[in-house]
């Protein structure tokens, strides 16, 4: 049942004022657009029972300062300033709380400053008021790869039938006692499997998207299939997924003849961004 | 008679696994790289339906 702090309502619903009237008053073109997504992106987890709640009023304001004084590294700085603040709330929960818990929380909040910076990449593409700053080399390979893992996230979230990352997560994040425990090393194959074919429709992206959409088929079909598919093929339902991936394949045979060098990668992400 | 069949079985899977997961190193090499991550992927179901069939073998 989702919970609101009620202690905590007045500030989220002050922010949302607070955006509603800058884009009031300033003009769509002149509001911090990205300020205005991520208030309006916190209000929305607050309801969900997730609280946050002072930090991003901390975002706004540094990128609303940022806006107005022109200084494209004060606008980048929010999302910096907001990261911090989100694992300084991890760490004090990992004082007062179990180790656990507080894994789970600083693992999440990873996605979470990906949605971040993702929303400030769009807000300055977009916006003429200032110019693009110069980025470091790495920065659009970060920007595609935390979109990457925005979309399918989001997806994850919203559908519920991908679990592909709550499982990555899970195992990374040291929820349970054991690391992969090795009492059946089939559960660390198919954990490689599903991890492989994630990673591979997520590369595909900017190549060949249709990996992408095998991918999300099969994961859809998986689910669809589970209910009425016999024992034997419900231990490894994953197949579905990978069948799905192949044969999509057929679609765009070139597929197997598509090289990446990383000279080749970086040009390409960063035309994609710029 | 099933047995045998089962354990020739599992050890053809497992031996074609290792081929797909060699395959999928090479692929790598000459910079194939989807075509290695599928190989991969194929390789490591081979291995693991052949695993699976060892441990139902032993079982039984």
């Amino acid at each position: 049942m989702p919970r609101i702090d009620i202690r905590e309502a007045p500030l989220i619903l002050l922010s949302a004022i607070f955006m509603v009237l800058l884009l009031a008053l300033e003009g769509v073109e002149a509001v911090p657009l990205s300020a205005s997504l991520i208030a309006v992106f916190f209000t929305l987890l607050s309801i969900a029972g997730l609280r946050f709640s002072l930090e991003p009023l901390g975002y706004a304001f540094s990128s609303i300062l940022g806006f107005l004084l022109n200084d494209e590294i004060l606008v980048l700085s929010g999302a910096v300033f907001l990261y911090l603040c989100l694992i300084l709330r991890g760490f004090a929960r990992l004082i007062a709380d179990s180790a656990a818990k507080a894994a789970v929380i600083l693992v999440d909040y990873v996605y979470v400053a990906a949605v971040l910076f993702l929303a400030n990449a769009i807000a300055l593409r977009f916006s003429n008021i200032i110019e693009l700053p110069e980025l470091p080399d790495w920065f659009p390979l970060y920007t595609y790869l935390m979109a990457s893992l925005t979309l399918l996230l989001m997806v994850s979230v919203g559908g519920k039938a991908f679990p592909d990352i709550t499982l990555f997560l899970e195992k990374i994040s040291l929820t349970k006692r054991s690391f992969m425990p090795l009492g059946n090393p089939l559960s660390v194959l198919r954990f490689v499997v599903r991890s492989t074919m994630f990673i591979t429709a997520m590369l595909s992206i900017p190549y060949t998207p249709v990996l992408l959409l095998g991918y999300v088929a099969g994961r859809v079909a998986e689910k669809l299939v589970r209910a009425y598919a016999p024992k034997w093929i419900r231990r490894n339902i994953y197949v579905v997924t990978y069948l799905s991936m192949l044969a999509s394949t057929l679609f765009d045979p070139r597929v197997f003849q598509i090289g990446v060098s990383e000279e080749h990668f970086l040009e390409f992400v960063r035309r994609m961004v710029s | 008679m099933a047995i045998q069949l089962s354990k020739a079985l599992s050890l053809m899977l497992t031996v074609s696994s290792l081929g797909f997961l060699v395959l999928s190193v090479l692929l790598m090499m000459n910079d194939k790289v989807f075509a290695a991550l599928l190989s991969f992927v194929t390789g490591m179901i081979l291995l693991s339906s052949g695993i699976s069939m060892l441990k139902h073998e032993s079982y039984a």
